[in-house]
């Protein structure tokens, strides 16, 4: 990248008329050169045809604000993206005190199972709880959803009494059983379930905690 | 999208001066309207959406200078954006990303983070419950408590989950098999919230 020439006491008072046309020529270079590091420009821009000299962004032109992580409470104005260099990550900068994360290096991806573009759908994971019937089958159903295809669901139970397992699933839910293997008259048994699948975005759920 | 009319050779060494007029308005036409394609030209500012990333193949990306830290770059071969910066190429967004399907509010800066580890119940004692810590302590946003999930490695054994904390979780578990308990093995998986991780 050749450095951009700017001299802004050209023409001065005293320059001779015969001298402008350089000095404005040379000004032309210079504000082409400098405006085609970022957009298509004409003449020393580079631009030779019409479709590469319009003033429009150059691909490569979009640049985050960068710095570290004090920066997502104060430095830049809101509306900027932040990429902030310590724990690397990208955050809107909105008004004090409500700046989001939008994305970091640390997130879990999929490795595909959406589609192709246009992506309709994401991948969820989630989970709750559901008191089963004692030594029965029992329906759960999501809350929210349903998810497109057929979830991963595994399910946990509160006590170390019962056998549990899982008889069918369903994209908006699934049947359990339950057997208790204790002696005396059987107790109530919460499990814990957890699914992960893919939804249509838009469809979302009210999974609860846990 | 018009092409800019932009003459570097006006005006001329042999321009009369009685021309300059006309060239600079030129000039102030033409410069204002390249300017006007991609900014706000009262006050140069960015139109919305006039910036652009780089755009090619996955394997076309290279983050060789300091000029393109804090620029992106979409792979358009597996829909997924990244970010240059000095220490390297990461990951900024994909269709793939998982999605934590509880509600989202709260906690602007706390992001999901899944801990799991394996963790040896020793024989000694037979015993009957362990409380098992997570390397770091979930937050404490909106009162919530992780999702844990867990497997045992005994096939005489039983294992449910008594309590969970944002600190940890207690297993409980029954032995039936003959003989006495040995030791075994709890594998575990957890998710929650965390507001120092990133």
């Amino acid at each position: 990248m050749s450095a951009i020439s700017w001299f802004e006491t050209a023409p001065s008072e005293t320059s001779l008329a015969s001298l402008v046309d350089d000095e404005l020529r040379s000004m032309q270079t210079a504000i082409a050169r400098g405006l085609s590091e970022s957009f298509f420009w004409p003449g020393s821009g580079d631009g030779s045809t019409s479709t590469d000299s319009t003033g429009e962004a150059k691909l490569g032109s979009l640049r985050f604000a960068r710095a570290g992580t004090s920066a997502r409470t104060g430095g830049f104005a809101e509306g900027f993206i932040l990429l902030d260099t310590n724990r690397v990550s990208l955050h809107h900068i909105g008004p004090s005190n409500t700046t989001y994360i939008l994305a970091h290096a640390s997130m879990l991806d999929r490795g595909g199972g959406v589609g192709d573009a246009p992506f309709t759908s994401r991948w969820v994971q989630g989970g709750g709880t559901a008191m089963l019937g004692t030594d029965s089958i029992s329906t759960v159903t999501f809350t929210g959803g349903p998810f497109a295809g057929i979830p991963h669901v595994t399910l946990l139970s509160s006590s170390s009494r019962y056998l549990i397992g899982i008889r069918s699933i369903r994209s908006d839910g699934f049947t359990s059983v339950a057997s208790y293997i204790g002696s005396g008259a059987a107790p109530s048994i919460t499990v814990r379930f957890r699914s992960e699948g893919t939804a249509l975005i838009g469809n979302d759920f009210t999974f609860t905690t846990p | 999208m018009t092409r800019i009319i932009w003459d570097e050779n006006l005006p001329s060494d042999g321009s009369a001066v009685g021309l300059a007029p006309d060239d600079l308005q030129s000039l102030w036409r033409n410069l204002g309207q390249g300017l006007r394609t991609s900014l706000e030209w009262s006050s140069g500012d960015l139109l919305e959406g006039k910036v652009r990333t780089f755009l090619a193949g996955q394997s076309s990306s290279s983050n060789s200078t300091a000029k393109l830290w804090a620029r992106a770059f979409f792979a358009s071969d597996t829909t997924r954006l990244f970010v240059y910066d000095s220490t390297g190429t990461y990951l900024a967004g994909t269709p793939y990303v998982i999605e934590e399907g509880r509600r989202e509010v709260g906690g602007t800066e706390a992001v999901w983070v899944s801990q799991s580890s394996t963790t040896l119940v020793a024989a000694a004692g037979a015993p009957v419950s362990l409380t098992i810590p997570f390397p770091t302590a979930y937050a404490n946003i909106l009162g919530e408590t992780p999702r844990v999930m867990q497997t045992i490695s005994h096939r005489s054994m039983t294992i449910g989950l008594s309590t969970i904390t944002r600190g940890g979780f207690t297993s409980i578990f029954s032995y039936f098999g003959p003989g006495s308990q040995s030791a075994f093995t709890i594998h575990w998986a957890s998710v929650g919230r965390m507001t120092g991780a990133i």
